[in-house]
């Protein structure tokens, strides 16, 4: 294949020969060529100021005659030449055409600055092919995967090309390989490099004619690899930090798949009905499982297995939507490990195994849902594949890093008034960083404060006793399984070939935790305890991870969101994303001026900033009596009850309140089972730590499950209503009718467990609102008559302009909307909202978009659209009182007289007489 | 719960001394030198935070008395810290010390703080600086401290090297709990189980019982329960029941075998907080009830070892009729309704601050050994443990079956007694 190339023998001649030789061959040769270095020439000598070389200039562009004016060798015209097309002027008579520009060149610049020019602009000029091949559109990522390769080729060891161009081609390749994301895309073109994309290609796997991207998770850590690599991170006290080998596989290969498969109907699931989505998931998954793969693909994937040999991969998603800036797909898409073992063969199936089924999680309920909620349905997702080997070593029969954990920029989980938000937060855990990353319920990471190193989260031997984590996630080589052990009993037989084990743990001598040096350490014997004391206090760790996040921070300008591992040896990046932030972060005012009846609950410990106002719902799960339920599958059944009040009650008008942690990945009895998608509605989400016997429940420290809150504009706050001076009024959670059983007949037998309570119904009229504040560390939820409030109190000012209070407002006027539409009179079948109302995005100026399913007659029509357009000028004076903003329109309605494509996904709102 | 803001812990043991001081009814100037502090100390302490700043907290020593001894007892940092509590719990160590019959006075100290937002360093400020206040009125001689709430062994050795500092010498005994090696004792660990199966045995040959023919349900499955089943084992008698806390099933659980428990075999399946596994437990035959029924075994000896407030007016008639005695590791276990019941059923209940004084003893044969700079072997530490508990025990029991009283109130008076009696001698009252 050539695209504007040389021969390569001719090119190495070049180099050696004086430069009026080399152009005279390249005039022979390439005449097109030639004309781009004369133009360059004559560029050059008139940037150095060269009247004779300007008045060629003119003479190129505009013609002999031109040139002959602007010597005022002919007078001007009157009228000057922008009102009618220029003259072409002819090629073969151009200056550049007969070496002119090289022949005044050579009355004035030595002979070595002309061949030096004219060789670097040959390199650049051979270099052009490849910003042909990566800007076209039309190029596959083979074509512009050979056009790297020869790019390399061209260039490998010679230098001199313009910076510009050398950005222009790392732009395209950033395009093309990773993102168009302006924001990406700015920060990547001043650290990537181009032959760091020819590094890269030798691991890319693609099949022929594919156009994909490597997606969010390979981009993000390829970047935040080139930006370690900068003098200014190392200045910064960054260290010498690694990134795990991987493989890619790009995005669209998955098309291929689905292709030679005839799978194309899968990828309507997403248009089904959440419920159904998930009961088909496990066959979605049996049916990728058991596609053959394209044979490029097979291939590829064996070739990544040589180049890893036997050490355990992590086969990741990497989507295109996964990671991108403000959406967190964290945890959605599964990450699988492969341990690796067995024949070649064997590894291969297991390979291709795992591959399918992160593929197939683009299929899963809880993505679906969650591209629901934010109108990125149609966004075609694509998914590319990161093959990754597992940062660790060889223990025993175990593979595992010495530690693993997370570290995000931003504190969320302020233990102590003195560590601030910026401060940023490190969750560590001894084996792989699964135990970080996820809620397991019944362990605990390690935390620590970049900004605040010295402080600890627990206090007393006791604490840090109940706090350390007991068991790690490894991978067990022998059975090839991914598994969790206690670390006693991985201690007791691998002893001190555990890596690190004197910074990973401290021993437990006579009630006291104390560092002892390896060769002191006893497993048999010793009370080994990972509390990580010689790792945060012993060594450079913490302020390490408060440079590598200041310095992504720093090139993001963004707070971030990182992974990371060590296995004994080195320190390993292994993921970066930019960490998810809530618009809605200002510190609310706390009333001064309410009764003290009229308080439900106060909190003082871990609040956080916001408002959530005007709640009608609660839904409380009775401690006690979840806790006496008699079986596993009851407790499951209080899940289920949740997520189907989810599901029925208003979009974030309620809040959850149960015990223990919401989303327990582990015991079931910690908290209630729910996913992602059974609390998503939720305006608030609390959880009960009741003292029981000498211990209070420990906090669901966050994890994806927290950032899905943080997304959602969800609030969460822990309730310790054992604690001195906090309020909790379970007497009216208690006594408040319940109306489980109106909601769901069929869970009627859990209304000793599960109430939900109508505010305004138990209150006379009245709804909650939840004030926090998380620099005076207090929240309270006070009874108040419904309406704007003028708060008056501490705190801060009155935090205004929320989009979400905007969302919410205009989502209750769609509402009344439609529930004054009856379908037997008016003809209408359904009201869907859509647009920035239905997905929570809606500021001031924002309008209502509803689309209207219509199936009445002409006059039915008629009598639609007149009640519509007044209820818009009701609202737009309304909302100019309200807010003072004032818009033209702030309803569009449109009235569709089908089920057109797509609309069936959009919120429906219940009409008049519905439930 | 919430606590009720009108609960106040120091009016509460005034009360109690009251109730000791018409029993013993002690004249009018003893009364007001022992329902008040001796000395009270509140000073300031400056630190300079990591962040550069100096903060300034509020530290305090309290000592009720030092009429027998040098006074002894914990130092606190606690948030939400109050004199009265401090006040209170002074009180209580002087009567604890009374009874085990050892020469130290009662004191209690504390700094409002939470360590949870201190780093170790500014910590080890506060230590210090609480010595810099504090050290012309501590010392071997004349107050010696020990670890309580939220402080530890390193603690204890930030302020001692802060004492010896500015002393200008080693004074090991200027404070208790600090780990071994580094002038702490031996037998620590099982002094408190020891010590009220020392007080049990007394009881058992004073009541005629032979402590072969007895069973014991305990509750909790920490250090004070485990070294109590030990000793008792030992002595020949047969544990049937033991309770622990679950932390996964969030509950606490009873492991009950008629034949008796197997101390070595339980503790390969518990945890570092005296967990037990029920799955493994089952295993190993165990029968798995809910977590209350330690109580209602019919057997002879109930050991309460895990938390307060555990036998209420709830629960307290479950006792099964066989049980004759209760001892009470514990601080607190009894209700005081439940007491009632216990009196009148005629159940011989070893009060908790007899039953569980081995702790402080400990801490006393700590400081005597760091005094003299000779430190005991574990068994000199046992064998003097042994000797101290019975004699302490008897001399509450023979007031208790001569005068007939209930032995939480013969505790009370003999302390108060010999503190009273302390203060006469030397002629301050």
């Amino acid at each position: 294949m050539t695209r504007g190339g040389q021969p390569e023998d001719s090119r190495r001649a070049f180099a050696a020969v004086p430069w009026r030789e080399l152009l005279e061959v390249i005039r022979q040769g390439r005449g097109r060529q030639f004309v781009r270095v004369s133009r360059k020439m004559l560029n050059h000598l008139c940037s150095i100021g060269l009247s004779e070389a300007q008045g060629m200039l003119t003479e190129v562009d505009a013609g002999p005659a031109a040139a002959a004016r602007r010597d005022g060798r002919v007078p001007r015209d009157k009228s000057p030449y922008d009102k009618m097309p220029g003259t072409r002027v002819p090629l073969e008579k151009s200056p550049l055409m007969t070496g002119a520009p090289f022949e005044l060149a050579a009355r004035y610049l030595p002979d070595e600055e002309i061949s030096e020019r004219l060789q670097r602009w040959l390199k650049e000029d051979e270099a052009s092919f490849f910003g042909t091949v990566v800007g076209d559109p039309r190029s596959t990522m083979p074509e512009i995967a050979e056009a790297i390769r020869r790019y390399n080729d061209v260039l490998r060891g010679r230098s001199g090309l313009a910076p510009s161009t050398l950005k222009s081609l790392r732009v395209s390749l950033i395009q093309r390989f990773l993102t168009e994301q302006l924001d990406y895309i700015n920060v990547a073109k001043e650290v990537a490099r181009i032959t760091d994309f020819h590094d890269l290609l030798d691991r890319v796997i693609m099949t022929r004619g594919c156009y994909g991207k490597l997606g969010g998770k390979a981009s993000g850590l390829l970047l935040a690899g080139w930006i370690l690599d900068q003098p200014e991170a190392r200045e910064l006290g960054v260290g010498d930090i690694k990134t795990p080998r991987t493989w890619h596989i790009v995005s669209d290969v998955i098309m291929d798949f689905i292709r030679l498969n005839d799978l194309d109907d899968v990828m309507d699931q997403k248009y089904k009905d959440i419920s159904q989505v998930r009961r088909e998931y496990p066959n979605m998954i049996q049916l990728f499982k058991n596609s053959p793969f394209p044979p490029e693909l097979v291939e590829g994937l064996a070739r990544a297995l040589d180049y890893f040999g036997d050490v355990p991969l992590i086969i990741r998603s990497s989507s295109l939507l996964e990671d991108r800036f403000g959406t967190a797909f964290s945890g959605k898409y599964k990450s699988l490990f492969v341990a690796n073992c067995g024949t070649r063969e064997e590894r291969l199936l297991a390979l291709q195994d795992a591959v399918s089924e992160v593929w197939a999680s683009i299929l899963g309920p809880d993505p679906i849902e969650y591209r629901r909620e934010r109108g990125l349905q149609e966004f075609v997702e694509e998914m590319g594949i990161l093959i990754q080997e597992v940062v660790g070593t060889r223990v025993g029969r175990w593979w595992l890093p010495a530690f693993a954990g997370v570290a995000f920029s931003l504190n969320e989980f302020r233990w102590s008034p003195r560590i601030r938000r910026e401060d940023g937060l490190i969750r560590l855990v001894p084996g792989l960083g699964t135990r970080a990353v996820d809620r397991v319920g019944d362990d605990f990471p390690v935390l620590a404060v970049p900004g605040r190193k010295g402080l600890r989260a627990h206090a007393s031997l006791q604490e840090t006793l109940r706090y350390s984590p007991r068991r790690a996630d490894v991978i067990n080589l022998e059975t090839a399984r991914f598994e969790t052990v206690d670390l006693d009993v991985l201690l007791k037989e691998v002893g001190t070939d555990y890596p690190l084990i004197d910074r990973v743990f401290s021993v437990l001598r006579e009630g006291h935790l104390q560092h002892v040096s390896r060769v002191m350490i006893d497993p048999a014997d010793d009370d080994l305890v990972a509390d990580m004391r010689g790792l945060l206090d012993g060594t450079d760790f913490v302020p390490r991870v408060q440079a590598l996040l200041k310095t992504l921070e720093m090139y993001l300008q963004s707070p971030v969101d990182i992974e990371f591992a060590h296995d004994g040896k080195d320190f390993y990046l292994v993921q970066c994303r930019p960490q998810a932030m809530s618009g809605d972060t200002a510190p609310s005012v706390l009333p001064h001026d309410v009764r003290p009846e009229d308080v439900l609950f106060t909190a003082n410990r871990f609040v956080s900033n916001g408002q959530v106002p005007d709640i009608t719902h609660l839904v409380y799960v009775v401690p006690e009596a979840y806790a006496a339920l008699p079986d596993s599958e009851t407790m499951r059944s209080v899940g289920r009850v949740v997520g189907a009040l989810n599901g029925l009650l208003r979009k974030r008008s309620f809040i959850l309140i149960g015990p223990g942690r919401w989303g327990s990945r582990g015991d079931i009895k910690l908290g209630v089972s729910v996913t992602y998608a059974d609390i998503n509605n939720t305006a608030m989400l609390l959880e009960v730590a009741r003292r029981r016997g000498d211990y209070v429940p420990d906090l669901s420290f966050g994890t994806h499950f927290f950032q899905d809150l943080v997304e959602a504009g969800i609030r969460y706050l822990p309730l310790y209503p054992d604690d001195p001076g906090v309020v909790f009024k379970e007497d009216f959670l208690m006594a408040a009718p319940n109306r489980l059983a109106e909601l769901l007949p069929d869970h009627a037998a859990l209304e000793h467990c599960v109430r939900v309570i109508d505010v305004p119904a138990a209150s006379g009229g009245r709804v909650l609102r939840v004030y926090q504040n998380a620099d005076l560390e207090h929240a309270m939820a006070v009874l108040e008559e419904p309406g704007e409030r003028r708060v008056v109190g501490r705190g801060a000012t009155a935090a205004t302009g929320s989009p979400l209070r905007h969302a919410r407002w205009r989502r209750e006027v769609a509402e009344d909307l439609a529930r004054g539409l009856d379908p037997a009179t008016s003809g209408v079948v359904a009201v869907h909202l859509r647009g920035s109302v239905a997905d929570g995005r809606a500021g001031p100026e924002s309008d209502i978009d509803l689309v209207i399913r219509f199936a009445g007659s002409p006059q039915q029509r008629a009598t639609l659209e007149t009640w519509l357009d007044g209820w818009n000028r009701a609202l737009v004076a309304l909302h100019q009182q309200n807010t003072g903003v004032r818009v033209e329109t702030l309803l569009d309605a449109v009235i569709v007289e089908s089920d057109e494509a797509g609309v069936g996904s959009w919120p429906r709102l219940p009409l008049a007489g519905e439930p | 719960m919430a606590h009720d803001a009108s609960f106040n812990p120091f009016q509460m043991a005034r009360a109690q001394f009251d109730k000791s001081a018409d029993q013993l009814n002690l004249d009018q100037g003893t009364r007001d030198l022992l329902r008040s502090p001796l000395r009270e100390f509140h000073f300031s302490i400056p630190v300079r935070m990591d962040d550069g700043t100096v903060k300034v907290f509020e530290g305090f020593r309290v000592q009720h008395s030092d009429a027998r001894g040098p006074a002894k007892g914990g130092i606190r940092f606690h948030p939400q810290e109050t004199i009265d509590t401090v006040r209170a719990l002074a009180m209580w160590m002087t009567w604890k010390c009374a009874v085990a019959d050892i020469p130290l006075g009662g004191g209690k100290g504390g700094v409002i703080c939470d360590p949870h937002n201190l780093s170790a360093r500014e910590q080890e400020a506060i230590c210090r600086g609480w010595v810099r206040q504090m050290n012309k009125n501590v010392g071997p001689v004349e107050d010696v401290p020990a670890p309580d709430v939220m402080t530890n062994p390193q603690h204890m050795l930030w302020m001692l090297d802060e004492f010896e500092t500015i002393r200008g010498g080693r004074y090991p005994g200027m404070i208790t709990g600090k780990p071994v090696g580094m002038g702490g004792s031996l037998g620590r660990t099982e002094a408190t189980g020891y010590g009220a199966v020392y007080c049990l045995r007394e009881a058992l040959v004073e009541l005629g019982i032979d402590v072969k023919a007895t069973t014991a349900s305990v509750q909790g499955f920490g250090n004070v329960s485990q070294y109590a089943i030990e000793l008792y084992h030992r002595m020949g008698g047969k544990v049937v029941c033991v309770s622990s806390w679950n932390q996964a099933e969030q509950k606490s659980v009873t492991y009950f075998k008629a034949q008796g428990v197997d101390l070595d075999q339980l503790r390969t399946i518990t945890d570092r907080f005296g967990g037990i596994d029920p799955a493994k437990a089952r295993d190993l035959g165990y029968e798995i009830l809910p977590g209350e029924a330690w109580l209602d075994r019919e057997v002879d000896i109930l050991i309460p070892a895990a938390i307060e407030n555990q036998i209420t007016g709830a629960n307290v008639e479950k006792i099964n009729k066989r049980v004759k005695i209760i001892v009470e590791g514990a601080n607190g276990p009894t209700t005081p309704e439940a007491d009632a019941v216990l009196s009148k059923r005629g159940i011989f209940v070893i009060p908790d601050f007899l039953a569980n004084a081995g702790g402080v003893t400990c801490s006393y044969f700590e400081q005597v050994q760091c005094n003299m700079n000779f430190f005991w072997e574990r068994d000199d530490v046992l064998g003097k443990l042994d000797a101290k508990m019975t004699a302490a025990y008897h001399s509450v029991s023979d007031l208790a079956r001569k005068k007939s009283l209930y032995m939480r109130d013969a505790a009370y008076l003999v302390s108060v007694d010999r503190v009273a009696k302390a203060c006469r001698d030397r002629g301050w009252v």
